[in-house]
């Protein structure tokens, strides 16, 4: 299956929505801005022509999404002027924009060297994501140092800052972009775009990895599966305001439902092929608010897949 | 004092070790001091960060100031029956001129007879508090550079740097912040820059 993002007008969208679903794919996000319509689609590879032509007819712009379908946490040390907005919110909007559900994260005890720290719950936070970026500032000195705090993170990790420096010199990361330190003005500049354009690469390299990774012992369910039959089963999800009820991540999903009130009817949903969700994933209460969290077990474990 | 005739920001320099990070940094500098209008009021700036250290110092020379304005300058003042009729003519000074007025007469003595106008009793000679409700401040304009400055080096200062040491007055500032307590050879080292800038 292949992302896209699909920009078009209201009228006759659904035409476009129906051909993908009919085709076995999957509408992962959809917003509507007043006359326009945004959607996250995934296609299968076999079916592109199809839709590419849907498109043309209905003047509508698709363009490739290479993080979709994936949940990034992009990390300031602090929620403070020095890091915000400009930077982080460019950088965050530019993850959205191929398609990644972004989560931003300002760190209670981040800044300075000395009490640059993680609390428990941030690094849970981050952890249930599928990639975490970085944004730290523009001294080589105070990047190396703040490495410190990727020591509990399990998810890959992308830093950026504003020198020059070789992944390699910054331990714990998979990647570092340089050019994009503290900066108090929207980034514009070319050099600027260039370094996001980098970043996304790096991003959806990190998560090509993660998915052959996941490949090797294949989920028992696929996410956007997962998230087809909780839209179809569970009729409140339909009342979350959130633009995303349910976000995926590679290997599962946040539901946001309350855990205490839904957990159960989470638990038996069941698939066409007479299995309980309960039977395929984890059932975990979310560190983000009292949201649900859906890890999709391996075949190794239950010894199927659907 | 140095009253020498001042370009904005003849001098304006970012040392450190670190000379990318020194380049950068000055980017966010300009950037700050432009958001905050402080470029014209900005002599001259010498900046030295250490992040090894950690130390980060700045000192400035404010260019000299505009002038100040008083009630006299910005507002109609005559006799009337009820007292000393002052009819401020610029909207903008209007309400920091009634309540230097309330806080100076009192305000159950004044008579407000319209949005920018206002009637305050007569004491004693007549000449004499004329001229010192004309002389009354409304806009001290080195009071409002203080506070963007202020604000400006909070903006400045690398987050994280809690300990802070700073000096200012009308025609310089100095300042030193850190993760750690001040030690004596920073000071001296931002005594250092402020005599090359000539503060």
């Amino acid at each position: 299956m292949e992302p896209f993002i699909w920009t078009g007008g209201l009228y006759k969208h659904e035409e476009f929505e129906e051909l993908v679903e009919d085709m076995g794919g999957y509408i992962l996000q959809k917003n509507i801005l007043q006359s326009d319509v945004i959607m996250v689609i995934l296609v299968p590879n076999a079916d592109i022509p199809v839709i590419e032509a849907k498109n043309r007819e209905l003047l509508g712009k698709l363009v490739k999404a290479p993080l979709a379908g994936a949940e990034v946490a992009v990390i300031t040390p602090t929620l403070a002027y020095q890091h915000l907005p400009h930077l982080a919110c460019d950088v965050a909007e530019y993850l959205r924009r191929a398609g990644s559900k972004t989560n931003m994260i300002g760190l209670a005890r981040g800044v300075g060297k000395r009490v640059a720290q993680l609390t428990a719950k941030e690094i849970d936070l981050i952890n249930e994501h599928d990639a975490a970026l970085f944004l730290y500032g523009n001294f080589k000195h105070c990047i190396i140092e703040k490495t410190k705090l990727f020591r509990d993170i399990e998810v890959p990790i992308v830093v950026t800052g504003g020198p020059e420096l070789k992944t390699s010199e910054v331990p714990g990361c998979e990647a570092y972009i340089s050019g994009l330190g503290r900066m108090m003005h929207r980034l514009r500049q070319k050099e600027e775009t260039e370094s996001m354009d980098r970043i996304v690469n790096a991003i959806g390299k990190v998560l090509d990895e993660r998915r052959s990774e996941l490949d090797k012992d294949q989920l028992s369910v696929s996410p956007p599966r997962l998230k087809a039959e909780i839209e179809k089963q569970v009729p409140d999800i339909q009342d979350v305001i959130s633009p995303t009820p349910v976000t995926l991540n590679l290997n599962g999903a946040r539901i946001k439902l309350s855990y205490n009130d839904y957990r159960d009817v989470i638990a038996n949903i069941r698939f066409d092929e007479g299995v309980y969700l309960r039977e395929v994933c984890e059932i975990k209460p979310s560190r983000m608010k009292d949201f649900i969290l859906l890890r999709i077990k391996p075949k190794s474990e239950t010894g199927f897949v659907i | 004092m140095n009253d020498l005739v001042m370009e904005p920001l003849e001098v304006f320099t970012v040392d450190s070790e670190d000379l990318e990070g020194a380049e950068k940094y000055k980017e966010v500098i300009s950037d700050i001091l432009m958001d905050l209008n402080l470029v014209r009021a900005i002599g001259r700036l010498k900046v030295y960060v250490d992040p090894k250290a950690p130390v980060f110092i700045i000192v400035g020379l404010f260019r000299p100031g505009l002038a100040r304005l008083t009630l006299g300058d910005v507002a109609d003042i005559s006799s009337v029956n009820e007292g000393l009729l002052v009819s401020v003519r610029e909207e903008q000074y209007s309400s920091k001129a009634i309540g230097r007025l309330w806080s100076k007469y009192g305000r159950e003595n004044i008579i407000q007879t319209d949005r920018a106008a206002v009637i305050v009793p007569v004491k004693g000679d007549f000449a004499k508090q004329m001229d010192d409700v004309s002389a009354i401040t409304v806009y001290d304009p080195q009071e409002e550079l203080k506070k963007n400055v202020i604000d400006a080096l909070l903006r400045i200062t690398p987050e994280g740097f809690r300990v802070r040491k700073h000096f200012i007055d009308q025609h310089m500032l100095a300042f030193i912040a850190s993760e750690d307590p001040i030690k004596p050879e920073w000071l001296e080292i931002c005594r250092k820059l402020r005599s090359s800038i000539g503060a």
